[in-house]
């Protein structure tokens, strides 16, 4: 049997956590049906990245290191991918579903005639036919496709950010295996004439997020601050993003974040489908709504018909006088 | 400078009915509209159009009732409609979806292939990255601000945190991040026009240079084993009742034991 | 001369209202958007630059369709036709304000300018025991796209109908099949999406046999009374308010209304200005019993717009910028309790500014008001 991969996606602040998570579903799977797994790391000059992957569980760390790698222009990545895939043949590769794993996966999957499963929230293995299958959520997330991918073919899936546990170190260091791809630097490709990127914080793992929506009115300072009085993080829906009172890093539902939370405080949100399918993760779900009928209410634990302008202003002064 | 812009025909996402019965995706019941970000980028489309001159084409693979979808891009300012229209290009993923589309680019050939971001519908944004490796091009994801300058397109992208400005070689394929633009209303009177006198270019298989192994149903390397609902975990919905500072006591104590536990 | 006002200038009735004007100011010292930080519009100095052929540098779509202008005009200069006018050269210029060009597009693809499914227009419906949805009848109460998906709203449009049901009137409704009256439409310039939309109507309304439209909005009147006829719609086209009083005047309907409170009357643009349409709310109020009534200082023609006509109440403004918060100060300071009107932007303007500004008053719909001081529960 061949190898499971995980692709590391390099972020600004190291490996990012969804490449860790996805390396810990794959030692189980591994572990599981007797494979070994291995780590890829492409870029330039990125002997820390590969350092801090192989303290995490995996039998071996890819380090692909070439110049006309130093963007994430997924041509390129691809392409030494296709590479290192011709040379080890391994039977299952798996990236975050992020902007960059989408775009190389997608070409890898057309140069290895693979199979691409997307976004999958679920990855096992067929104990019948050994092969991968994938849980794909679609429609708004409120239906699951079971995936496979055609007999024969390189199986690759990529993987929602949050679906798994990041897994802790080891007190092993895996080996390193360095591929130089074969890549002209002359060949064009993308030149990043300007970048801006500013450190998050990352919602979908705080263990309390207030959720504002519409209700609010587009007016955020009085959840702010009971965001803060909670010491909750704080995030929208999407036509809050869309009005720009909060970026799009923290916007929930089927096409943004989805929260895994332990609280959930969800004020003035109404509650369609491509909203739910992000905090269905959610232990808890306080929903605060004036619509008695809002489908919201549907999909909370605790409900409450009220005026949030009531209800918060209420909440923050409990909270200040300790209450929580 | 001539443009195509992808475009799908996706069902209303809150009307499709999932039948827990048949285990089934009936789309039949839903009305059908253009996918979101496809209209910005057609609109995309149009503004290069407007200052750099040239033609727009949209372009889609679908049955037949994608038609009147295509007129309505036409309305908004599109030259040409082309549909890729064969039974051989049925229950295709994206890896067929964007080898089928990926020819009729070769035969067009543009400068620049425009998408939208993701349908709403399967959500996967994987055929414009994918479309791009078929035909060798460079591919930009999820931008906005897109221009164009001396054989090259720059690109304003989106990324966890921010953004970047990237800049690649023309011919290049790009996917406009939804909402990014605000797409034109149809003119009504070409839109009239569009439905009387323009004829939609429909190609079947023996129109373009094809592997139908790697087309429709056949060429895809993906399958849908089965569907399932997700029972969403089950909630307790219960109302909590009282005055404003009960109910705000109790959803502190509420959030205070969801953490605890 | 500017190619584009020849264009306007070919139309009698706006040639007439750009030579009209002498420049007396009138119309920019009564436009409510120049009430907060200086003069923002100013109709005086757009009819100007017109009689000199030179660009106006005025964006017709902050205008909110008032008319304050117009009462005030000495000359009887039609400003808020120019102003359409000017809309339609902004449109097929491609400089529609991106909310109203969203507007479009949900109108077309759902019925109505808010994005909701087209499938759940009926739902006001529900809880409501009569079955009058659909049915052959000359009579149609026309709900609107506000009222019919706008849970707050959508207690006017039960109001209503159950005072109709109690008056025995046959009627009907369209609950479902009801797409937008146009106004939304109408307001962003464009013609062409309109004309069909506007035909699409008369051939449902006419498919039900309908000869009367009563209408919930104001808006949705203006167009009945004064678009379709263009298009070959000929309705008799009355305000609620207008049929309610008729009925009350004929016996027909008996307002066994009392409730003991302060109360004052704000007099919708649409309704007032566009309609003289002022005595039949009144009339409606002071059938409830133990109701005390004040008028507010500017009221009936002078009444202050709430911001919300000529499409804005589909575009975002400044909150410090919002003449409504002015209103319901105004509201406030007769001593009422109750701002009663009898239009839902209004509504949903006065009521937004009663809560940021936490004004003291309670805003109510006068269908609300009649059907809950008769005991009739709206949930």
């Amino acid at each position: 049997m061949g190898e499971i991969w995980t692709f590391v996606e390099i972020g600004p602040e190291g490996v990012e956590d969804v490449s860790l998570e996805i390396m810990g579903r794959a030692a189980a799977l591994a572990a599981e049906s007797g494979r070994k797994t291995a780590a890829v790391v492409t870029g330039w000059k990125v002997d820390e990245i590969v350092q801090e992957t192989a303290k995490y569980p995996v039998d071996k760390v890819f380090h692909v290191d070439h110049s006309t790698l130093v963007t994430y222009d997924p041509s390129k990545h691809a392409k030494a991918l296709h590479q290192l895939v011709e040379k080890e043949k391994p039977e299952m590769i798996f990236f975050g579903a992020t902007y960059t794993g989408a775009d190389i996966a997608s070409r890898l999957a057309v140069r290895t005639g693979a199979g691409l499963i997307a976004h999958v929230t679920y990855l096992g293995i067929d104990p019948v036919d050994g092969r991968l299958v994938g849980h794909v959520p679609g429609f708004g997330g409120s239906i699951v496709a079971v995936c496979k991918c055609r007999p024969n073919t390189l199986q690759i899936a990529t993987v929602r950010p949050g679906v798994f546990e990041k897994p802790k170190t080891t007190n092993k260091t895996a080996e390193v295996v360095k591929f130089t791809p074969s890549l002209d630097p002359a060949e064009p490709g993308w030149i990043i004439l300007d970048r801006k990127v500013a450190k998050t914080v990352d919602v979908t793992r705080a263990e309390k997020v207030v959720v504002a929506g519409m209700g609010t009115g587009g007016d955020l300072t009085l959840v702010k601050k009971l965001a803060d009085r909670l010491g909750a993080q704080l995030a929208v829906t999407r036509p809050l993003a869309d009005i720009g009172v909060a970026p799009r890093d923290v916007q929930v539902g089927s096409t943004g974040i989805s929260l895994r939370s332990k609280a959930a405080l969800v004020l003035g949100v109404s509650g369609a489908s491509h909203f739910v399918s992000g905090i269905q993760d959610v232990k808890t779900v306080i929903s605060v709504n004036t619509d008695r009928n809002a489908p919201i209410f549907q999909f909370s634990d605790y409900c409450v018909q009220a005026d949030l302008f009531k209800i918060v202003p209420k909440l923050i002064e409990h909270a200040e006088k300790g209450g929580g | 400078m001539n443009i195509v812009v992808c475009v799908k025909v996706v069902p209303k996402v809150d009307q499709v009915k999932f039948d827990p019965a048949t285990k089934t995706v009936d789309r039949t019941s839903a009305e059908n509209e253009l996918n979101e970000a496809d209209k910005n980028a057609l609109e995309t489309a149009l503004q290069l159009k407007e200052k750099h001159g040239g033609k727009v084409a949209v372009v889609s693979m679908g049955p037949p009732f994608f038609e009147p979808f295509l007129k309505i891009c036409v309305a908004m300012g599109a030259d040409d409609a082309v549909l890729l229209s064969d039974k051989a290009f049925a229950g295709a993923d994206t890896y067929a979806t964007s080898y089928v589309l990926a020819q009729a680019v070769k035969k067009l050939k543009p400068d620049l292939v425009l998408c939208g971001e993701s349908t709403s519908d399967s959500g996967t944004a994987q055929v414009p990255a994918q479309m791009a490796e078929w035909l060798g091009y460079p591919n930009i994801s999820y931008a906005s601000n897109v221009s164009v300058d001396n054989g090259f397109v720059v690109a304003r992208r989106t990324v966890k945190g921010g953004y970047e400005v990237v800049k690649a070689p023309l011919p290049a394929v790009v996917s406009v991040e939804l909402g990014s633009n605000t797409p034109r209303f149809p003119d009504f009177r070409r839109k009239r026009w569009a439905e009387r006198e323009f004829k939609t270019t429909v190609w079947t298989s023996a129109d373009l240079e094809l592997d139908l192994s790697l087309a429709g149903r056949a060429g895809s390397k993906t399958d849908v084993v089965e569907l399932q609902s997700i029972a969403p975990p089950q909630r307790l919905r219960k109302f909590l009742e009282g005055s404003e500072d009960e109910i705000a006591q109790t959803i502190l104590e509420i959030i205070k034991e969801a953490v605890t536990e | 001369m500017m190619p584009a006002y020849a264009e306007l200038l070919n139309d009698k009735s706006l040639s007439e209202s750009i030579t009209a004007c002498f420049q007396c100011g009138a119309c920019t010292a009564a436009c409510p958007l120049n009430m907060f930080n200086g003069v923002r519009l100013s109709p005086r100095q757009m009819l100007r630059r017109m009689q000199l052929g030179l660009p106006t540098n005025i964006d017709p779509y902050l205008c909110m369709m008032c008319r304050a202008c117009e009462a005030v005009c000495p000359r009887g200069v039609k400003v808020s036709e120019v102003i359409t006018a000017l809309r339609k050269i902004w449109f097929k210029q491609n400089r529609t304000p991106a909310p109203l060009t969203q507007a479009l597009w949900r109108v077309y693809e759902e019925g109505n300018p808010w994005g909701y499914s087209s499938r759940l227009r009926g739902r006001w419906l529900d809880g409501l025991d009569a079955n009058i949805a659909a049915r052959k009848s000359e009579t149609l109460l026309y709900v609107g796209c506000i009222s019919s998906y706008d849970i707050r709203l959508q207690r006017i449009a039960k109001a209503v109908a159950q005072l109709l049901l109690k008056a025995g009137v046959d009627f009907t409704v369209l609950g479902q099949e009801e797409r937008c009256c146009g106004d939304s439409i109408y307001n962003t310039g464009e013609t062409d999406f309109l004309e069909e939309l506007v035909q699409e109507n008369i051939g449902r309304f006419n498919a039900y046999g309908v000869r009367r439209i009563i209408a919930i909005s104001p808006h949705c009147l203006r167009m009945f009374r004064d678009i379709y006829p263009r298009y070959g719609g000929e309705y008799e086209a009355l305000h609620y308010t207008e049929f309610l009083t008729e009925l009350l005047d004929s016996g027909r309907l008996a307002v066994n209304a009392s409730l003991t409170a302060k109360a004052t009357y704000h007099d919708p643009c649409y309704l007032g200005r566009y309609m003289k349409i002022y005595e039949q709310p009144r009339k409606l109020i002071e059938n409830v019993k133990g109701l005390s009534f004040e008028e507010m200082t500017l009221s009936k023609e002078l009444a202050l717009c709430c911001g919300g006509g000529g499409g804005r109440i589909l575009m975002e403004s400044k909150p410090e910028e919002r003449p409504s918060n002015q209103r319901v100060r105004q509201a406030a300071e007769t001593g009422a309790e109750i701002l009663v009107t009898t239009c839902p932007y209004c509504i949903v303007n006065f009521e937004d500014s009663a809560k940021i500004q936490r004004t003291p008053v309670k805003v109510m719909d006068l269908a609300e008001l009649l059907y809950g001081a008769a005991g009739g529960q709206l949930g």
